[in-house]
């Protein structure tokens, strides 16, 4: 009985020890002979994975009636793989893959002959029609994986609002490089991306949710103010404006200057962020409009003369005897032309854009006081617009101790700012003297329901409402006098407006270029209650001296489209 | 178990979502292409003509009659 007992347990123990023998055989093989290769598929069915549950909030553009259009979305589709260990004739399942998809034929049999790589990936973004039709196929070693991925339906559309998704840095999954993507990342990242690679970490953590079903989420789409209709329009305009003007870069804005709502925003040259990685040269991803300063010329005029009006230092009556140039701390100041024009007022400083008046409104303000003014316009400080990588003016010069430097910065000069800075600075001479946040993002709307609205509220006044009103009169005589000749005035409608020619600034070294010039245009209308407020700029065009000549027929066919494309009534 | 069949659920779920996302962007991106598309001359080969010189109802000071001004 004792010896059947003992020899059952060594039956057992040599069929444990046997079994235990072959576990760590195959243990062995596995992961010492093998383990590399092993490892390196695991991580490659992992990576893969992650494609098939990107998730990410969308971004929608707001039509004129409410309706929400989708600028930045999600689409799926399949992604195709080859196992080169299992592809014996790899001309034969390129022939037969080259009925559906193109892909170069030595790169693919480059990668179908690495024998020793357990995975390569060939193409992605394949739409299920052609996925299907390669599945039917049946080619040994051909492998399909569905896949999600940003999809932008615009293509190039706003694609400095937007900016892209992408990967970059050490983060295994993509995130926002530029534009709202990147700025509201926090709130269009799906947290739980990262835990649905793994199913078993997904059931785990749904447990969890469940026991702890108070955790609130803040993920959610972005509803912006921008407008599909008005954004096509402005690319439009600066699309034709471009052709016809070559300038080395150009921008345009529309802009509600009462609330800081941005209708539309471009700038050329832009790119598609469906295929961000095709593009050479980076710096086209940034975004002018908050990213680069210029000294903005005779745009700032309005501003120093609002000041001016504003301390009571001018009136639109105001006279002064020009002398077409003047003298300041060894330097001089001369009109554009160089002509004295006698005795004239204010308003005729404005028309006629006169420099040597702007010199004159400096020195009845005070430089000191002046250059305190220009500051509250936030001219040396981020706008707070809801884009990343802002930068502020460069505003030194109104800390100067010397008259010129404030004569200068008066016609815009010898300060630097962002085009968005001097919107946002533009935007307060008609809305009734205050500053606005510039903005695109209106509400979030949460997944769980939940609506916010972000849109920024905070008005920071830094003009009496009636100077306000003082030199928006005094800029609509501007276009309906001084503009072309006012051959472009409009009877029905009041338009504010103010042309500005710069002199660029030599890289390098002091003085200015006698040949390059930065043309910008400002307005907005209806003037007594602006609704939209254009802002135009191009660096460098060709073959034109002045902003008039160059940006005056893009901004009245913008404000064309605007007056019939929202119904705008007459204002006069 | 629930979870389990609630992870499965989730991922059909996610794949007929991704399937009408999909459909959805390829229409917006057709809207967008066929909007952009949109000037004077596709205008009057669809038939329509330019709106005359546009005339205006304004309401006059006191309120009290309509004038018509062209």
């Amino acid at each position: 009985m004792r010896d059947q007992f003992v020899i059952r347990v060594r039956i057992i123990a040599g069929v444990v020890i046997f079994v235990a023998l072959v576990i760590l055989g195959r243990l062995y093989y596995l992961q010492i002979m093998h383990g590399d290769r092993y490892r390196e598929m695991a991580n490659n069915q992992y990576i893969q994975s992650s494609s098939d549950v990107f998730d990410r909030g969308s971004i929608y553009f707001t039509e004129k009636d409410g309706n929400k259009i989708a600028s930045a979305t999600l689409r799926s589709g399949f992604l195709l793989a080859i196992l080169p260990d299992k592809i014996d004739d790899p001309e034969a399942v390129y022939s037969t893959l080259s009925k559906y998809i193109e892909f170069d034929k030595e790169t693919f049999l480059a990668r179908a002959s690495k024998k020793n790589d357990p995975y390569e990936e060939i193409l992605n973004h394949i739409d299920t029609d052609v996925a299907d039709a390669i599945r039917k196929e049946d080619i040994e070693g051909v492998q399909l994986f569905r896949e999600q991925w940003r999809y932008y339906p615009g293509g190039s559309l706003a694609s400095h609002i937007l900016g892209y998704v992408g990967f970059g840095g050490e983060s295994r999954f993509q995130k926002g490089q530029y534009g709202l993507e990147r700025y509201w990342d926090s709130v269009l990242t799906r947290k739980d991306e990262e835990m649905h690679v793994n199913f078993f970490a997904e059931v785990f953590t749904n447990a969890r949710d469940f026991l702890e079903n108070d955790v609130r989420k803040r993920e959610g789409n972005l509803v912006t103010s921008v407008d599909p209709s008005v954004q096509q329009a402005l690319e439009r305009a600066l699309l034709q404006t471009e052709d016809e003007w070559h300038a080395k870069s150009i921008g345009g804005i529309i802009i509600n200057p009462k609330t800081g709502a941005i209708y539309a925003m471009a700038a050329l040259p832009s790119f598609d962020p469906n295929n961000y990685s095709k593009e050479e040269d980076v710096s086209v991803f940034s975004n002018p409009f908050v990213e680069d300063v210029y000294e903005m010329g005779s745009i700032i005029k309005p501003i120093a003369m609002a000041i001016g009006l504003d301390v009571g230092a001018v009136t639109a009556d105001t006279t002064y005897d020009d002398t077409g140039s003047i003298e300041l701390d060894t330097y001089t100041i001369r009109n554009y032309d160089g002509r004295a024009r006698g005795v004239v007022d204010m308003q005729e400083v404005l028309k006629q854009s006169l420099n040597v008046g702007m010199a004159f409104v400096a020195e009845e303000v005070g430089g000191e006081l002046l250059g305190e003014r220009m500051k509250e316009f936030g001219f040396g400080e981020e706008t707070g617009i809801d884009l990343p990588f802002e930068a502020h003016g460069l505003i030194d010069n109104l800390n100067s101790p010397r008259k010129v430097e404030y004569a200068t910065a008066a016609f815009g000069q010898g300060i630097a700012l962002t085009p968005i800075g001097t919107v946002r600075a533009l935007s307060a001479l008609g809305n009734g003297g205050y500053l606005v946040t510039p903005h695109f993002v209106e509400t979030i709307e949460y997944d769980d329901g939940d609506e916010a609205k972000v849109a920024p509220d905070d008005r920071k006044q830094v003009l009496k409402p009636e100077t306000s009103e003082e030199i928006t009169r005094m800029l609509v005589e501007v276009v309906d006098t001084a503009l072309r000749n006012g051959t472009v005035k409009k009877d029905r409608y009041s338009i504010a407006a103010k042309t500005g020619t710069a002199q660029i600034a030599k890289v390098g070294e002091r003085g200015y270029y006698t040949d390059r010039y930065l043309h910008s245009f400002f307005g907005y209308f209806p003037a007594y209650d602006p609704e939209y407020l254009i802002f135009l700029y191009h660096v460098e065009p060709q073959g034109a001296q002045y902003a008039s000549e160059t940006l005056t027929t893009p901004f009245m066919d913008l404000v064309d489209f605007l007056i019939n494309y929202y119904e705008v009534p007459p204002d006069r | 178990m629930t979870s389990v069949v609630q992870v499965v659920l989730r991922q059909e779920m996610q794949v007929s979502l991704g399937e009408v996302e999909t459909r959805i962007s390829s229409l917006e991106a057709e809207y967008f292409a066929r909007s952009s598309d949109i000037s004077e001359e596709t205008a009057e080969e669809f038939g329509l003509v330019a709106v005359s010189p546009t005339a205006y109802v304004e309401v006059a000071p006191l309120g009290d009659r309509l004038t018509r001004k062209d």
